[in-house]
């Protein structure tokens, strides 16, 4: 199958080289169209007034901070089965920007709780759910600093993503399992969106944009990852000067 | 439209800015720090190259 051809390295780094830009670009205007939308457009909220703007930064992030985890343990599980290099390295990838999403998430959810609950932090479920997973994130990271020989790095690296990624469906359902402070869900598959129209167009373009950049800037930290661990193959010879990126 | 109130945000810029400028600003850091980490990776490659290629000259 063709798809397979790009699972190895070497022809995996061409291929995301070509895409950056344009997720890239893509992230960029998605980005300046979410903002405008959010800051300018939407109307201000009923209840909470200008702060609850925070909604267009705060769930987009805590959305990528869920959905980087569950893509990582899919390369996990790739990695493990097969142990394709390149599963292993998109691991890697992806962490930093995971754990940078997670992180905003909580500053920018402790920047909402202080107006609107009057506290910057609560040991609620859903709050020290979303904490485990930024130790998740710096966990792996950690870890595959701490391993010299990459091959055992990668396989411990790989069974710590899938371990903790049970973390994930509890923050994904705190809300409705214990009583929190945190409220529910503003959309849900099954009711629909509790958001006016305008409001929920800058949120979803937000979380767009931040798909769109999570993927750019991954694909660009594979490269770099695939210069480094292949650095001594004879493709990488082969690049012109190294210099298409 | 009235740029004081705008950035006031019904008093609570703070919290609003805090958290839009947070995003941004982590962004850029980690734009950076991947560029800055493939033009390491790509330099490292060029002056292993170099130092092949020096070494096979003398030879």
């Amino acid at each position: 199958m063709a798809l397979f051809k790009y699972a190895a390295p070497a022809s995996f780094y061409p291929l995301a080289g070509m895409l950056v830009p344009w997720f890239a670009t893509i992230a960029f205007l998605l980005c300046v169209i979410g903002l405008y939308l959010g800051l300018f457009v939407a109307p201000e909220d009923f209840q909470q007034g200008e702060v609850y703007r925070i909604i267009f930064i705060h769930v987009p992030t805590a959305w990528m901070a869920m959905f980087i985890y569950l893509v990582m343990a899919g390369y996990a599980i790739l990695s493990l089965v097969y142990q394709t290099k390149l599963s292993a390295m998109m691991i890697e990838a992806l962490a930093p920007t995971g754990a940078m999403f997670t992180a905003l998430a909580l500053l920018t959810g402790a920047l909402w709780g202080k107006p609107t609950w009057g506290t910057y932090w609560a040991w609620d479920a859903r709050m020290t759910s979303t904490l485990i997973l930024l130790f998740l994130y710096v966990g792996y990271i950690a870890l595959m600093n701490a391993i010299e020989d990459k091959k055992r790095a990668d396989k411990a690296g790989a069974l710590l993503v899938l371990v903790g990624s049970v973390n994930v469906p509890i923050i994904y359902f705190s809300v409705k399992w214990w009583n929190t402070l945190h409220q529910g869900a503003s959309i849900s598959v099954s009711g629909g969106s509790k958001m006016a129209s305008i409001m929920l167009w800058s949120m979803l373009i937000m979380a767009l944009a931040c798909w769109a950049y999570a993927i750019a800037v991954a694909l660009c930290r594979v490269r770099a990852i695939i210069l480094e661990r292949e650095k001594n193959a004879a493709w990488v010879d082969n690049i012109k000067q190294a210099k298409d990126g | 439209m009235d740029w004081a109130e705008f950035f006031s945000m019904g008093g609570r810029g703070f919290y609003v800015w805090g958290s839009f400028g947070a995003f941004l600003i982590f962004i850029v850091i980690e734009i950076i720090a991947v560029r800055l980490r493939i033009h390491r990776a790509q330099s490292e490659i060029r002056d292993a190259r170099l130092t092949n290629q020096l070494g096979a000259t003398s030879l």
